[in-house]
């Protein structure tokens, strides 16, 4: 009778190699199950919950943190982030505007190449 | 007298040689250091320069490789989705789509929307279209001397560029190309990425009222979770059994740098996207308007190649194909092709047959 060869006899295997075969033999298994649970309506259900919990302390925060900011920027006569994102906004719009006005002189140039 | 104590073993070394433990080990840690590298890997390397910008937005065009007499006519955009960045197209030199088409004889255009800050949590879903898509087309028709040109959008990309061949049917594209496009969302969304969006599980106002922008991380995170084995341990395991293969490696880092390196989504084109696409599905039905004006997809009539991975988990073959009965194109094809959502892109696959497919296509209709 033939014995298994040692541990030892095989190059490749190492004690992580072990996990690797474990995770090889149950991938299947654990991916179509992980899948079916992620995708039920139990799951998604119980995810948005916890989004949901989070989203209200997040936004809750933010609110107090920027009321608390905003006033200590007015305070201070420093611009507030609402002012500086509102500039912001305004500078997209005149570069819109800009970008329309060279389409307009590229077409302009284009007549006068044509009339010559 | 008590049991002796078990010696602690967390790695299972039992049964090894100490050197069967070091080899473990030293292979553990350089499999760690190549997931820390991959969010350096270098990427999007194809020569490039960009013609035009607005506010985030880039257009780049990419430097030919072909002699101008050898070149297609008619140039090709790309135009990339809202969440995650462009270099899928241009992943690394031998693994990039745009070396490919530009070596194929294509004059490459790519729109990069950038990533939305804080001052963009105004833009809407539809003002891509009306106030960047539609200035990145003219400065590129410009730049290029065309009068026609071709359009490949991918995912949202795709989406984006139905919306602007229907809401802009004077545009001269000759060629519309979408690649997994999220379009009818009239399907149960049941296991795929539509099924976090929906009215009872999300309440979207709060979402974009507590982020301005939606976290690339969070729709990250809700398209892993839909395959979770896969994408939270299989990723992983598939580079660790590759290590001794320097361009397997190099290929997975690129890959794992543009899963890992998100943008946010602008807030109100989230809270647009997900309550008049995906919730009222208004695109399909033909009820959305644009500044007062229908976007009507019977409009498109340019040749129309709608390609679908047939293994897609983030948009199902249902979210693409109906377009097909919409548009009124008579030269039109719809192709399903053996692949996931990423490996349209990404696979070694794609390379070999998918870019060569898409050529076999184009170039006949690219002058």
């Amino acid at each position: 009778m033939s014995e298994k060869p040692e541990q030892a006899e095989q190059p490749e295997s190492d004690p992580f190699s072990q996990m690797l075969q474990f995770y090889d033999d149950w991938t299947k298994t654990w991916s179509g199950a992980a899948s079916e649970m992620a995708s039920s309506k139990n799951f998604a259900d119980s995810m948005a919950q916890q989004l949901e919990a989070s989203l209200s302390a997040t936004q809750m925060l933010r609110r107090q943190m920027g009321e608390l900011m905003e006033q200590s920027m007015q305070q201070m006569s420093l611009p507030t982030r609402r002012q500086i994102l509102s500039i912001a906004e305004r500078m997209t719009n005149i570069e819109m505007r800009l970008d329309d006005m060279e389409a307009k002189v590229d077409q302009v140039l284009d007549l006068l190449k044509a009339s010559q | 007298m008590s049991a002796a104590k078990p010696e602690f073993d967390p790695i299972f070394t039992a049964g090894y040689t100490p050197e069967q433990v070091r080899r473990g080990l030293a292979r553990y840690a350089r499999g760690v250091k190549v997931v820390a590298d991959s969010l350096e890997a270098p990427v999007g390397q194809t020569p490039r320069e960009t013609v035009w910008a607005l506010n985030k937005a880039k257009l780049h065009r990419y430097v030919p490789t072909q002699p101008e007499e050898e070149r297609h006519r008619v140039p090709l955009l790309l135009v990339y989705a809202l969440i995650n960045k462009p270099f899928i197209f241009d992943l690394a030199p031998g693994r990039s789509y745009v070396e490919y088409m530009i070596d194929q004889g294509f004059d490459v255009y790519l729109l990069d929307w950038g990533a939305p800050g804080p001052e963009d949590q105004h833009t809407t879903f539809d003002d891509y279209v009306t106030e960047y898509l539609h200035r990145a087309v003219r400065k590129m028709l410009r730049v290029s001397g065309a009068s026609e040109f071709t359009m490949l959008g991918y995912c949202l990309g795709a989406t984006l560029a139905a919306v602007y061949a229907a809401l802009y049917p004077g545009a001269p594209i000759r060629n519309l190309i979408l690649l997994t496009a999220p379009l009818d969302f009239a399907a149960p969304p049941d296991g795929s990425m539509a099924m976090w969006l929906e009215e009872e599980r999300l309440d979207v106002d709060r979402l974009v009222g507590a982020f301005d922008n939606v976290p690339g991380e969070l729709i990250r995170f809700w398209a892993k979770m839909l395959k979770p084995v896969e994408n939270f341990v299989g990723a992983y395991v598939s580079v660790w059994k590759a290590l001794d293969d320097r361009a397997a490696v190099e290929g997975w880092q690129a890959i794992n740098r543009w899963v890992e390196d998100v943008i946010p989504f602008a807030g109100a084109a989230f809270r647009q996207f997900v309550q008049d696409y995906v919730r009222n599905n208004e695109l399909i039905k033909g009820e959305h308007e644009i500044n007062g004006q229908r976007v009507d997809l019977s409009r498109i009539d340019a040749a129309l190649l709608n390609v679908v991975a047939q293994y897609d988990h983030l948009v199902s073959q249902s979210q693409s194909e109906s377009l097909m009965e919409l548009v009124s194109s008579e030269d039109k094809e719809l192709r399903v092709i053996p692949s996931t959502h990423v490996g349209l892109m990404a696979s070694g696959r794609a390379r070999y047959k998918l870019w060569p497919d898409l050529v076999e296509w184009l170039a006949p209709r690219s002058g």
